[in-house]
């Protein structure tokens, strides 16, 4: 049904096999693809930086539950150092999500469609869907950061985290890496319509 | 009709044809949003609606996700999921089938009980569907074949044990349901609590029954031991450490000692420290499990980033409205209503994960239920808003019998995907439609009595 399991064989959405098929296959004549991995890589290499940010998030929390109990004190700005972090990995996670092609899709139908049906599908689907949605939610989310920047938003706490422009930064950061990652796999599914050879 | 209602059919007709075409889903619901915002716009300029929807409205798409990103409760979540892979990969379920096994050996169906156990400490300390049916099918279903069980019994055993997990806590989808309903994250993981245990217990009745009408079915192992002393104190030596884990997550939360996000960064570190005392936690473990924790983080904030969008738009098309009127136009009573609501949230779960479901429908429908009185007790407001906690309880439960049923149960694929060759989906599918039923009267039991739900929370802090 889904395809969100981490034992996930199937190769339709996966572009990792689709990238190694490719890739060995016609990537000297279709320069799209090198530019698809190339895609492929950068976000893959962002997120395999950014997935850490999940054991400094446990720091974070076992530090302030420490401090807290031993110590009676619990501090604001390790508070919200915890929910920034969170926010980061939750935007970065989206466009990895997508190369690595974690996002659920409903493949009850979508099973039996072929190759190429497949293909027209991610391409309708990114011109008239995710393409408009991370266009639109980044211009939004762009203004969103650059007020913040301008009136110097800061926490409300006295004692908070300043700065608030970076951690709403995260959400066009986001929306761009996703529409990369998007992009890309439009790329890759250009090809496959587009070739006639390898049928 | 209103032109307005029309729209409002239009968007969930559009939503579905793109669903069903198999396109990532947190795009179609964020890209149909926006799609039908257009929509919207153009409708007020020649059809004379008020919807008020225009480029502008979309800006505030921008705060509901910043409102994700800052949302103290919700850290819990990526630590409950890193916690969860963390424990897959932590050799604790193996260890625990291995001796449970042996200590259960001499009762008829004694590891089909097994994996019943098993599937409620996993649910308990994963809360991760697709993760506790896979790992439960892996290890228990080659062993239960070998020992000449019923492919039927083996495989709807697994699939019912490994759905427990979106309901008993700490559950991922507990914690989301009480974002979107405004409820305490305790006061839901403590009402799940005893519909999970009824659940599993009804399981265990069904089994040893079954071994009393029907012993061929679950045959005993040949290599059967007397049951000594040693035999015990393995199974205790092995369920200690996650009992632990799991008493200290839940058990902070319930005593309102640590909040839910300290109990799951202590959980996550934990399931390090159990890994680390089981010799499985590596470099390589430790990189695999951030990886997967920023995926699977990944794919539900996707969805909850699109379904933000997909609820805002929705609403300024007056899709709340007429939901409710709807609903409230049934021709049956408040319990007539919520069996319809059931009805439908079990309908959905073939189709859709339980987070669009928790995502888009649960809000939409908790104001209905919040408007009927069903005469529930509060405990003098020990609990604050038991009806609601008590429907998001009824919820998870039947999402999670959905979950099981043929012919879409997600827990199904999962379990195919790592069985061996010789079950087909028709085992599968017959094989669940015990614990289905099971699940059904387990269901009606909090229906009937929502003390069960309730009680807990009640007498907790």
């Amino acid at each position: 049904m889904s395809s969100h399991s981490n034992k996930n064989t199937s190769d339709e959405n996966g572009s990792e096999t689709l990238a190694k098929n490719t890739v060995s296959e016609i990537t000297h004549i279709r320069p799209l693809l090198r530019i698809a991995d190339f895609l492929d890589t950068l976000i893959r290499t962002i997120g395999s930086w950014f997935c850490w940010i999940s054991v400094a998030l446990i720091f974070f929390i076992i530090l302030q539950v420490i401090l807290r109990y031993a110590f009676k004190s619990g501090l604001i700005f390790l508070e919200e150092i915890q929910w920034h972090l969170y926010g980061v990995l939750i935007m970065m996670g989206l466009s990895y999500g997508q190369v690595t092609g974690a996002h659920v899709r409903v493949d009850l139908v979508h099973q039996y469609f072929s190759r190429k049906t497949k293909a027209w599908i991610e391409i309708i689907g990114f011109l008239l869907l995710l393409a408009p949605f991370t266009f639109v939610l980044f211009d939004h989310s762009w203004d969103f950061m650059y007020e913040a920047w301008r009136l110097d938003e800061g926490s409300d706490a006295p004692e908070g985290l300043p700065m608030r422009w970076v951690i709403k930064s995260a959400i066009p950061l986001g929306m761009a890496l996703l529409f990369v990652s998007g992009f890309s796999q439009f790329l890759r599914d250009i090809v496959k319509v587009t070739d006639h050879g390898s049928e | 009709m209103e032109v307005s209602e029309i729209l409002v059919l239009m968007m969930f007709g559009t939503f579905l044809v793109f669903l069903f075409s198999g396109y990532p889903i947190a795009f179609v619901l964020g890209g149909v949003g926006v799609l039908f915002t257009g929509v919207g716009y153009y409708s007020d300029i020649y059809f004379d609606t008020i919807t008020g929807l225009d480029y502008t409205t979309l800006g505030l798409i921008a705060n509901r996700v910043y409102k994700l990103v800052d949302n103290w409760i919700l850290v819990a979540l990526p630590m409950f999921i890193y916690m969860g892979l963390m424990l897959d990969r932590s050799a604790i379920a193996e260890k625990l089938m291995h001796s449970m096994q042996e200590l259960f050996g001499a009762v008829r169906g004694g590891l089909a009980i097994t994996v019943t156990m098993i599937g409620v400490i996993l649910a308990a300390s994963t809360g991760i569907i697709g993760a506790s049916v896979v790992l439960l099918g892996v290890l228990s279903v080659p062993a239960m074949l070998n020992q000449g069980y019923n492919k039927e019994l083996a495989v709807g055993v697994v699939c019912g044990a490994g759905c427990l997990g979106i309901l008993i806590p700490p559950s991922i989808m507990l914690i989301i349901m009480s974002d979107q309903l405004g409820l305490s994250v305790g006061d839901l993981f403590m009402g799940a609590v005893f519909p999970g245990l009824i659940l599993g217990g009804l399981y265990t009745a069904y089994i040893l029954i079954l071994g009393i009408l029907k012993p061929d079915l679950v045959p005993l192992a040949e290599n059967r031991r007397e049951l000594s002393f040693m035999m015990v104190a393995n199974v205790l030596k092995d369920i200690l450490p996650p009992l632990l884990l799991i008493i200290s997550v839940l058990g902070s939360i319930f005593m309102g000692v640590a909040t839910p996000t300290e109990a799951s960064g202590v959980g996550a570190f934990g399931a390090m420290l159990l890994a680390a005392y089981n010799k499985k936690l590596s470099w390589h473990v430790l990189r695999e499990t951030v990886q997967e924790t920023l995926r699977t983080t990944g794919f539900i904030f996707g969805i909850f980033v699109g379904a933000t969008c997909f609820a805002l738009v929705l609403r300024e098309l007056g899709g709340d409205e007429f939901i409710e009127g709807l609903l409230n136009g049934l021709p049956f009573g408040p319990m007539g209503i919520l069996i319809s609501i059931l009805g439908l949230v079990f309908f959905l779960g073939f189709f859709l994960d339980w987070i669009e479901i928790t995502l888009i429908v649960l809000p939409l429908l908790a104001p209905v239920v919040s408007g009927m009185d069903f005469g529930i007790s509060d405990y003098g407001g020990a609990v604050g808003d038991a009806p609601l906690v008590w429907f998001a309880v009824l919820v998870a439960v039947t999402l999670q019998t959905s979950f099981l049923t043929p012919p879409v149960g997600f827990a199904l694929f999962y379990l195919k995907g790592v069985t061996p060759p010789e079950i087909k989906l028709e085992h599968l599918y017959r094989g669940v439609i015990p614990f289905v039923i099971l699940q059904l009267i387990g269901l009606t039991i909090v229906v009937m009595y929502p003390s069960i739900v309730t009680w807990l929370p009640s007498v907790a802090y």
